[in-house]
């Protein structure tokens, strides 16, 4: 029954981090950027998951990576928001052109 | 309530009295002449003088009808001063002495102040003048009633402030203001001479009552009269730099009564004194002030008495002044002049008879002086008047018609004081020659005596040209224009006797300057000379009063007859043959000149004391120029170098480390700036470099 350990998810959570980290730093565009953040998000609700199944008899790991899920959802409509906001207001969406906070 | 306790209790209202008028004018006086006119400012001064006046006659009555050995009646105020061993009240004391002397000067005062009102009309300085008049009898009362020396140098210092005020009355003239300059100077040095007399006497009494066993007293009042009297004994045999403490004392006492009383060598300021009002010149610089002197003797002769070398300066001084200024008198042209010389001639007298210790004549002569030489100035004043301001006595002459009364009443007072019988002048100043005499001063009598003979001859010059013979004054060389045309025009038939404000006074003293000897007739002419037995309790009795000499007598007639001499000489001169002066002035021309100058006293004090002065004040000016500002501007110097340097220190040390620590900050902060790309993958590169930094860092450890 329990072929697949947890190590397999470990690692499994943690291609998917550093794929959304390298995803998050290396895009230029923002939606780019974005997507790299969802999927360090989904890597964490994996892990979540994973723990709980593994060591908890209770289900608070799954109820956590319902909550991110959801949250996603509503950061997903925000960035979105945000996004056609900013490309309203600078007509563009490339993370190194939008440096009008440097120091 | 007895007379005796009513002064007691309210003798205070003698002083008080003048003092709120004066108060009263001084503060309120210029808007109540200006409410009310001059009347009711001098209404205020009058009063008040009057109230003290009839309290003094209250005084007066208290002290005459005292008992035996009760004959000092004090009015104790207040503790004025009580630190260790000095303490002093004020109070008053009333005794013989002082009683007589608060009527002259409440009397003269008021008659004066009755005069003034008539002088000084028209004055827009009036309240002013009534204001100082006033304050001037309360310090002379202070000066008289005061219980010990402390009180009585405040009065001695407040009637100099009044003459001063007064003699510069109208001060807007440069000669009126330096003569008023004068008279405080001089009269400060005698002061002086006044406060180290009283300081010696304070610490040597001091010394010999703490040492000598006094110890049951409590601080008793060291410096008061009837302590003075009762302890001086205590100074006997002490001594001072080799002389008798008695004597240092009494000279230096002397030096002050020198100084207010006018004797040489400081009587240089009184003829100028002349330049005040004629009714402060009767009241202040003839009847009241200038007495201050004899008094002060008078109320110390205890201490006097204790040292014939000080009375023997004193006999002599007061008889070389009254020779001396009589012969100045001779030759003055100006009408208060020559009265000013002969005040001081007089009091000269006074001096003499204080000096022979004939303590009772002196201040016989004093009372009586007051009388007669306040009446003279007041005619003067009346004469001045008439004049319209003309003092020189050349202009004068044939005033006996157009001021009969003032005439009447100079002539009186003219005749007191030549000292022909019955006049006042006569008794006083025929008592003092005799004890000049009795007491073996042959000498001093024979001066007195020569001075009788001058005083009657100028008094003679000076009625004859004021007021015989034709008018001058169209023979006046015409110095100041403007005056001289309004003489010109109505001066010679507009000459009108004065009104009666001024001629009341006049008549009232000339009557007391024929009657007031009477109280002193000597026993040679079978008068009790009752005067001198009113001052008994003061003076003592005199060792050989009842004791009749038959030289005397002679010596009676010769003065009578040398008062005569002088009257005939002055009539002769100025009368009978009157291009004889002229004649025999330019015949001694040189002397002439030397008298007329003053023997050129003022002269001589002017290059000893004013250059010598002067001299030392420019070199203490080069001192303070080349000494004192070398050191100050030294200091300065270095103060500015030092301030330069710690200046430096700030500006580089200070703000360096200062600026230094802003710039550190302003230069890092430049450089951390460059961290805030803006871009946040950098932000985020950064935030995973020092992630892992840290765990690695964590799992090293």
């Amino acid at each position: 029954m329990n072929i697949i350990g947890i190590e397999s998810y470990l690692i499994i959570g943690l291609v998917l981090f550093l794929i959304g980290l390298f995803t998050a730093i290396s895009r230029k565009n923002i939606i780019g950027i974005f997507m790299g953040i969802e999927l360090i998000l989904n890597s964490s609700a994996l892990n979540f998951a994973a723990f709980s199944r593994f060591s908890a008899r209770s289900l608070e790991g799954q109820l956590f990576s319902i909550f991110i899920i959801v949250i996603a959802a509503a950061e997903a409509a925000i960035a979105l928001a945000l996004l056609l906001s900013i490309y309203r207001r600078f007509g563009d969406i490339d993370a190194d052109k939008l440096d009008s906070m440097k120091g | 309530m007895t007379m005796r306790e009513f002064i007691e209790q309210y003798g205070f209202i003698i002083v008080l009295a003048p003092l709120l008028g004066a108060a009263i004018n001084g503060f309120l006086g210029k808007y109540i002449q200006k409410r009310s006119g001059e009347r009711a400012v001098g209404l205020i001064a009058n009063a008040s003088v009057f109230i003290s006046f009839c309290v003094a006659l209250a005084a007066f009555a208290a002290v005459w009808s005292a008992e035996e050995d009760a004959h000092t009646v004090v009015c104790y105020l207040f503790n004025w001063l009580n630190v260790g061993a000095l303490r002093a009240d004020v109070s008053l004391l009333f005794d013989p002495l002082s009683a007589v002397m608060v009527l002259v000067i409440t009397g003269i005062g008021f008659l004066i102040h009755i005069y003034s009102t008539g002088y000084m009309k028209g004055d827009p300085g009036c309240y002013r003048f009534f204001a100082y008049l006033n304050l001037f009898i309360f310090a002379m009362l202070i000066l008289v009633l005061g219980e010990n020396m402390l009180l009585m140098f405040i009065g001695w210092e407040g009637v100099g402030l009044c003459s001063y005020l007064l003699i510069s009355f109208w001060f807007t003239k440069q000669a009126n203001a330096q003569a008023g300059n004068k008279a405080f100077i001089v009269n400060r040095i005698g002061d002086f001479g006044f406060i180290l007399g009283m300081l010696v006497l304070y610490s040597l009494l001091r010394e010999s009552v703490f040492t000598g066993g006094l110890a049951g007293v409590e601080a008793p009042s060291l410096l008061s009269f009837r302590f003075l009297e009762m302890n001086i004994h205590l100074l006997t045999n002490t001594e001072l730099f080799g002389i008798s403490a008695a004597t240092l004392v009494c000279l230096c006492l002397f030096v002050g009564a020198a100084g207010k009383s006018a004797q040489i060598p400081l009587y240089v300021w009184l003829p100028d004194a002349m330049a005040g009002p004629t009714p402060v010149s009767a009241l202040i610089h003839a009847a009241t002030m200038v007495t201050a002197g004899i008094y002060m003797i008078g109320r110390l002769h205890f201490l006097f008495s204790m040292s014939a070398a000080a009375l023997q300066v004193i006999a002599v001084i007061g008889a070389a002044t009254a020779l001396f200024a009589a012969t100045i008198g001779c030759v003055q042209n100006d009408i208060k002049k020559v009265l000013a010389y002969s005040t001081v001639s007089q009091l000269g007298y006074m001096f003499l008879g204080m000096g022979v210790a004939a303590y009772s004549a002196g201040i016989f002569h004093l009372m009586t002086h007051a009388f007669f030489k306040a009446c003279l100035f007041l005619g003067s004043g009346s004469v001045i008047l008439g004049m319209r301001h003309e003092q020189d006595i050349r202009w004068m002459g044939g005033l006996k018609k157009y001021m009969p009364r003032t005439f009447a009443t100079f002539l009186i007072a003219t005749l007191a004081l030549s000292g022909l019988p019955p006049f006042s002048g006569f008794f006083s100043k025929d008592e003092i020659l005799w004890q000049a005499w009795k007491t073996g001063h042959h000498g001093l009598w024979l001066m007195g005596f020569i001075s009788a003979g001058i005083t009657a001859f100028y008094m003679t010059r000076l009625v004859i040209l004021t007021f015989y013979g034709l008018n001058r004054l169209h023979l006046r060389p015409s110095q100041d224009l403007e005056h001289d045309h309004d003489n010109h025009d109505h001066g010679r038939h507009d000459v009108r006797e004065s009104p009666a404000s001024i001629t009341a006074p006049l008549i009232i003293l000339a009557f007391f300057s024929l009657v007031a000897g009477f109280i002193g007739i000597p026993a040679a002419l079978g008068g009790g000379n009752r005067f001198e037995h009113f001052l008994v309790p003061v003076f003592g009795h005199h060792a050989s009063a009842p004791h009749h000499d038959p030289m005397e007598y002679l010596l009676m007639f010769a003065s009578v007859t040398v008062a005569l001499a002088g009257i005939a000489a002055g009539v002769f001169f100025y009368r009978i043959r009157p291009e004889l002066p002229d004649k025999i002035v330019s015949r001694i021309k040189t002397f002439h000149r030397i008298v007329y100058n003053k023997y050129y006293v003022d002269e001589i004090y002017g290059v000893i004391f004013v250059s010598g002065t002067k001299l030392l004040a420019k070199a203490s000016a080069a001192f303070d120029r080349y000494v004192i500002d070398l050191l100050v501007d030294l200091a300065a110097y270095v103060l500015r170098v030092n301030s330069y340097l710690s200046g430096a220190f700030d500006r580089i040390v200070v703000d360096g480390l200062v600026n230094g620590a802003a710039s550190s900050f302003l230069f890092s902060g430049e450089q951390l700036r460059r961290l805030q790309t803006g871009k946040i993958q950098a932000y985020v590169m950064l935030l995973l470099f020092l992630i892992v930094i840290g765990v690695s860092f964590a799992v090293i450890m």
